[in-house]
């Protein structure tokens, strides 16, 4: 097996066993990349000399006996973190060109550990968008089927990991932005309990939202990734003081007495048969692991998309205000006063999906409309957070599908901002809620002439990851 | 539905954009969509339900008032704008 195709333990076996040095692997995946990021498209910037730096490091870090699991291992950072002195775009014309000067937490944490960063992933224009296709930069294409799209928005992110790229990735999810690409490209993705990862460095889009996690190709692996970058920083002032991070505690131990409720709401219409039925098969597999399964009803769900579009387009409209041309990125040319500078600026700098976003939550922000809108769907939030704690009551965890369907054509509902925020209905509710959720593989689905991978997700009370990652875990091992 | 062209001027302004001609029909009527699917909204009896603008329980972050040294140097200050001699250059605010 090539190093490029193994996982994190896998790897870190290799290296604490002296058989590879950080370098060498750094080096082969960097060859990796050379070789298959052509057709998919994964990576906005390879940072080869940054790599090389950090492996270096990282083979010192083993030499005086301070490595850990994640020392010298390759790994990609989607383009909304910031990196000191690597540029970071969110995919948009806006930050083309711009160079953070600081590091996010996340990335200073993974730098700490001793991991090695390849470069920086293509997503949606700031992460705005459900196929990577909103990206103001690349197109990137499926790796499983390169017709068809990633997923979004962490769709470079998902693509490296699937197409071996990479041996983890670092994503962020608003609205299911680690799930569903994780889903659509065949990979393992967490989206944790909203404020246990810092979102210092994390361009905002809708902080009430958005959350940090990892993709990787084992639920083993995804674990550890987690731990390493969880922690309380005073510098988010949305980061929980104190949480256990013990998050593969669990992993190996059976599923006895673990109840798993099927909400029906996210198995009726709109949800594709044969996604119904692998995730349905998931359930059956996870009861031979001995937990007990019953179908459930979380009505509130028929509210939770309208509930979000309004609350994320009005966070956004309020976050995206700082890029004026003056302090960040991109700057019009040839405003003669400072309010046309604002205007031609945002204009020229912002695609049309994100200008969307911007012009739908001034509308429900406005006065007038404040209360119709936005206070109603933050009550509508508050019914859907209950809703969930009554369930919680008698489940240890729901097990749903991640989206309705398999990944899509590029370019089938690009046209369609409507076709496609539908497919969010299976994750937002898990942001609103501020819940974790894990996206698990779960079998591929016959269309065309490809092979479509499919995901479930597994969705817990806040804190509960190590729990999801042990059935994720059992599953995983049974297949 | 269409949103008026009075009512999307005004959102133009508020967001402090421009609406490009070839594209004020496409999108006054993708805006106009959205917030109909919005109104699905308003069939919810939420009659006495506190809004949640956080999950996260909310506090002030305080600290010691003690002088420490700011990161926020010049090299944040300046980060991608355009500027001359260390200061950040503007076009002309007061005529």
């Amino acid at each position: 097996m090539k190093y490029s195709e193994m996982n994190i333990a896998a790897l870190s076996q290799l290296l604490q066993n002296k058989e590879v040095s950080a370098m060498e692997l750094a080096k082969d995946a960097l060859q990796a990349i050379a070789e298959t990021d052509g057709t998919v498209g994964a990576y906005l910037t390879v940072a080869e000399d940054e790599a090389c730096r950090q492996a270096e490091i990282a083979d010192n870090m083993r030499a005086e006996g301070k490595a850990g699991p994640l020392t010298g291992i390759p790994f990609a950072m989607k383009d909304n973190i910031c990196t000191k002195g690597v540029r970071t775009t969110c995919a948009s014309k806006m930050l083309e060109n711009w160079l953070p000067v600081y590091d996010a937490c996340v990335t200073e944490r993974l730098k700490a550990a001793g991991a090695v960063m390849l470069g920086k992933t293509n997503m949606d224009e700031f992460a705005m968008g459900s196929s990577s296709e909103n990206s103001a930069l690349q197109l990137t294409r499926n790796p499983a089927a390169t017709d068809y799209v990633p997923g979004g928005s962490s769709g470079g992110s998902a693509a490296a990991v699937a197409a071996n790229e990479c041996a983890f990735a670092i994503g962020s999810d608003t609205g299911g932005s680690i799930r569903q690409p994780a889903s659509f490209c065949g990979v393992v993705g967490m989206k944790p309990t909203y404020g246990t990862v810092s979102r210092y460095g994390l361009v905002a889009y809708a902080s009430s939202f958005d959350q940090i996690g990892p993709l990787t190709k084992t639920v083993a692996d995804n674990a550890k990734v987690l731990e390493a970058i969880s922690c309380h920083d005073r510098r988010d002032s949305t980061s929980l003081p104190e949480f256990d991070t013990n998050y593969s505690s669990l992993i190996g131990k059976d599923l006895s007495g673990m109840r798993i409720g099927l909400p029906k709401e996210y198995f009726g219409e709109g949800i594709n048969a044969d996604v119904a039925a692998l995730v349905q098969n998931a359930a059956k597999q996870l009861e031979n692991a001995g937990a007990k399964i019953e179908e459930c009803s979380l009505p509130a769900v028929s509210y939770a998309l309208p509930a979000y579009y309004v609350l994320c387009c009005a966070e956004a409209s309020s976050n995206l205000a700082r890029f004026d041309g003056i302090r960040y990125g991109f700057r019009a040319e040839g405003a003669e006063d400072l309010d046309r500078l604002y205007r031609m600026t945002r204009t020229q700098g912002f695609g049309r999906e994100v200008r969307r976003r911007i012009l739908l939550g001034n509308y429900v922000l406005s006065a007038g409309y404040y209360d119709a809108y936005y206070k109603k769907a933050q009550q509508a939030r508050t019914l859907l957070i209950r809703a969930f704690a009554d369930l919680f009551k008698d489940y240890d965890m729901l097990l749903a599908p991640v989206a309705p369907t398999p990944a899509y054509k590029i370019g089938e509902k690009s046209s369609d901002p409507m076709e496609m925020a539908l497919g969010d209905i299976c994750t937002v509710p898990v942001n609103l809620a501020g819940l974790p959720a894990i996206s698990v593989p779960c079998g591929t689905v016959a269309q065309d002439s490809a092979n479509l991978p499919v995901g479930f997700q597994l969705i817990g009370p806040a804190f509960s990851e190590a729990k999801l990652y042990q059935a994720a875990a059992a599953y995983e091992s049974g297949i | 539905m269409q949103l008026d062209a009075k009512t999307l001027d005004t959102l133009a302004w508020l967001s402090r954009l421009d609406i490009p001609e070839e594209e004020t029909e496409a999108l006054s009527g993708s805006i106009a969509e959205m917030l109909t699917f919005f109104q699905q909204l308003s069939a919810l009896d939420t009659e006495g339900v506190e809004p949640t603008a956080h999950v996260v329980p909310l506090q002030n972050v305080l600290r010691e008032d003690e002088p420490f040294a700011p990161r926020l140097d010049r090299d944040l200050l300046l980060s991608g704008t355009q500027s001359e001699d260390g200061l950040i250059t503007l076009p002309k605010v007061i005529g």
